[in-house]
């Protein structure tokens, strides 16, 4: 009996055992259609990108990749430095976008007190702190059909000593205000 | 189906994220645009406010409204202690047979007064010479009088007093104290004279022009001798009655005060304060305590050639000013002097200015003023101007101000009335400054209440796109 007893046991052990191994792959047909476009929203150069900087330096705009991607490089001095119209945001599309900005690596140099990316519609503006790493602004910023915004640049600095300093943006855009933009895979 | 095909359209189109990468650098570079300035003392004018002098003379020329009683008397030009003197020759003609030279206004009202003058021997006759002042009765040949003079004999000096009765010399005083006396040197005479009923007091000092005292003395005069003066002059005379004895006079002052001092209010405590003639040269000074200030111009008592004068004042390491007197400069005047100080402090690198306008307690009002100077030390010029932030500023409701940015050949300003200021931000017009320009300040307002003014100067690279504008912090305290 005993032994009996024993060798269902052994049974049953081995007949999971098999189910478990045995395990089933069922495929479905996923169809995924990748068709690129031409960026409907493009950074383009402001008017005063390309004009003199302090102490005979220029304000460098380079725009690359079609137009979706930037970088900036001036020669801000003490005080408070404001450069205007150094870049423009501009909608390609006949249908309107919604815009915000991830500070990706936020100034942490001391030599800075303020650091804002001022994007502006008309006599409409909002500042994108550069010194804060989040999601800016709190709401969007509608660039309608065929317009563009204006990108200023507003910096503060107490100390001009030493190497530059860099700041790292995304420019997000999307066709909806209703969800928050998700951090994108690295 | 229709609606399910829908619903997955939508879900799809809202999860459209595009992201596109922006690059930022900023390259921190020095300042071109520098404040340069320092603290500074602003003399905003002095005047007199009071004088105790009854006449005084330089003898640049012969002084109006004055007479003679015997000798003959001339300007002689270059030799005074500073510009012309009085020259006096002897000729036995006036009373007691000396010669006289005197104010002809009577001073009988007064009780009491000094008299300084300076003299030097020219020629000595009969073996001296007696050059001083006379007191006179009456402005008569025969009149009575009291002669302090300084009598030297031979190289020997002394301070003598005498009465003349009308008939007969009788000397009152000689000092014990002699002193070396040669042709070069002169001597500083200063009298004090007052009267009690019928006595009168004759107090009287002889010092060197460096205000060393060289002989003193004093007498009361009373009884028969006793008269009350009515006439002050100078006075030469030989000796033994012999004639042509000469001598120079210089710095004459008759003064109900003290000659001796001039006093100056308006001085900071602390500052010091010099006086110096109308050729430059220093006659006095004194470190102010806060209150009046008294000037020993006991050398100079008419200060320099009695054209005017000028005070210098200076202290706390920080800029003297100078302020001009055009007039005749006398011990016993009381001199006010406006003196503001505008402190300036630039930190952040020369980027930020805080200028602070201290009043004279006397005048609430600063005269157009530098106050800062912008240095452009890049190759390139900057458009350059001023902007004043009235919501970040305390305005008295009297201050009236005038702040100027000029670049050498125009100039841009504004306006601060406290009774009507501005309710936005006022921007001056942009100037091209090529190497440097000035900041000057003007103010005035009625009372102590102090204004703080945010203002910031700003620099553009262009005027027109303003592509980089860089703006500089200024406190304005006044």
């Amino acid at each position: 009996m005993n032994m009996r007893r024993k060798l269902i046991v052994l049974l049953a052990i081995a007949t999971l055992v098999s189910i478990v191994n045995a395990s089933v792959f069922v495929y479905y047909p996923i169809n995924l259609t990748i068709s690129p476009q031409q960026p409907p929203v493009v950074f383009e150069s402001g008017s005063n990108a390309g004009q003199r900087d302090l102490w005979g330096g220029i304000i460098t705009v380079n725009i690359g990749d079609e137009g979706t991607s930037l970088s900036i490089k001036v020669h801000p001095t003490l005080q408070r430095n404001y450069y205007y119209d150094i870049v423009k945001i501009k909608n390609n599309d006949n249908n309107v976008y919604y815009l915000k900005f991830r500070v990706i690596s936020p100034i942490a140099d001391d030599r800075v007190s303020a650091a804002y990316l001022i994007i502006a519609d008309g006599d409409y503006s909002e500042k994108i702190n550069l010194k804060q790493g989040t999601l800016q602004p709190d709401g969007w910023f509608t660039l309608s059909a065929d317009s563009k915004l204006r990108v200023d640049l507003y910096l503060v600095l107490t100390g001009y000593a030493d190497s530059s300093i860099t700041v790292e943006v995304d420019l997000i855009y999307s066709t909806t205000t209703t969800e928050t933009p998700p951090m994108p895979p690295t | 189906m229709f609606l399910s095909l829908f619903g997955f359209l939508a879900v799809c189109y809202s999860s459209l994220y595009v992201f596109y990468s922006v690059g930022v650098g900023f390259v921190p570079q020095p300042p071109p645009l520098v404040f340069s300035g320092y603290s500074f003392l602003v003399c905003g004018g002095s005047y007199r406010v009071g004088r105790a002098s009854l006449t005084f003379s330089d003898f640049e020329e012969l002084p109006a409204g004055w007479g003679l009683l015997g000798g003959s008397w001339v300007i002689s030009v270059g030799a005074g202690f500073r510009g012309n003197s009085l020259q006096g020759t002897d000729n036995n003609g006036g009373p007691g047979g000396s010669s006289i030279y005197y104010w002809g206004s009577s001073i009988s009202s007064y009780t009491s007064f000094s008299v300084s003058v300076k003299v030097r021997q020219v020629t000595q006759a009969g073996g001296g010479v007696y050059m001083g002042v006379i007191l006179l009765q009456s402005n008569s040949v025969s009149s009575r009088s009291y002669e302090i003079s300084v009598y030297a004999s031979g190289t020997t000096g002394y301070l003598e007093i005498w009465y003349w009765s009308g008939n007969r010399w009788s000397r009152l005083y000689r000092s014990t104290q002699s002193f070396y006396v040669d042709g070069t040197r002169w001597f500083i005479l200063l009298i004090n004279y007052s009267r009690v009923a019928s006595t009168n007091t004759i107090s009287a000092t002889v010092y060197d022009v460096n205000g060393n005292v060289l002989a003193s003395g004093s007498v009361q005069i009373g009884g028969a001798r006793f008269f009350t003066p009515s006439y002050v002059g100078v006075s030469v005379d030989g000796s033994g009655g012999v004639a042509g004895a000469q001598a120079m006079f210089d710095d004459f002052v008759i003064s109900i005060g003290s000659p001796r001092y001039l006093l100056v209010e308006g001085i900071p405590q602390g500052y010091s304060v010099e006086l110096y003639d109308d050729e430059g040269f220093l006659v006095a000074g004194a470190v102010s305590d806060g209150g009046v200030v008294s000037l020993d111009v006991l050398r100079d008592v008419v200060v320099g050639r009695g054209l005017g004068a000028s005070f210098k004042i200076y202290g706390g390491g920080i800029e003297p000013c100078t302020t001009l007197i055009h007039e005749a400069v006398v011990g016993g005047d009381y001199y006010r002097v406006l003196i503001h100080s505008v402190l300036v402090n630039l930190s952040d690198y020369l980027t930020r200015a805080e200028v602070t306008v201290i009043f004279s307690p006397y005048s609430l009002t600063l005269p157009e003023t530098q106050v800062l100077k912008v240095l452009n030390q890049d190759s390139m010029p900057y458009y350059v101007g001023l902007v004043f932030y009235p919501n970040s500023s305390l305005v008295s409701e009297d201050l009236k101000l005038i702040i100027k940015l000029s670049n050498g050949t125009s100039s841009t300003t504004l306006l601060i009335d406290g009774s009507s200021p501005p309710s936005q931000p006022v921007h001056t017009d942009l100037l091209l400054v090529v190497t440097e320009a000035v900041i000057n300040v003007s103010v005035s307002k009625d009372s102590n209440t102090q204004s703080s003014l945010s203002l910031e100067l700003t620099y553009c690279s262009d005027p027109i796109s303003r592509s980089i504008c860089v703006y500089y912090p200024i406190t304005l305290r006044v």
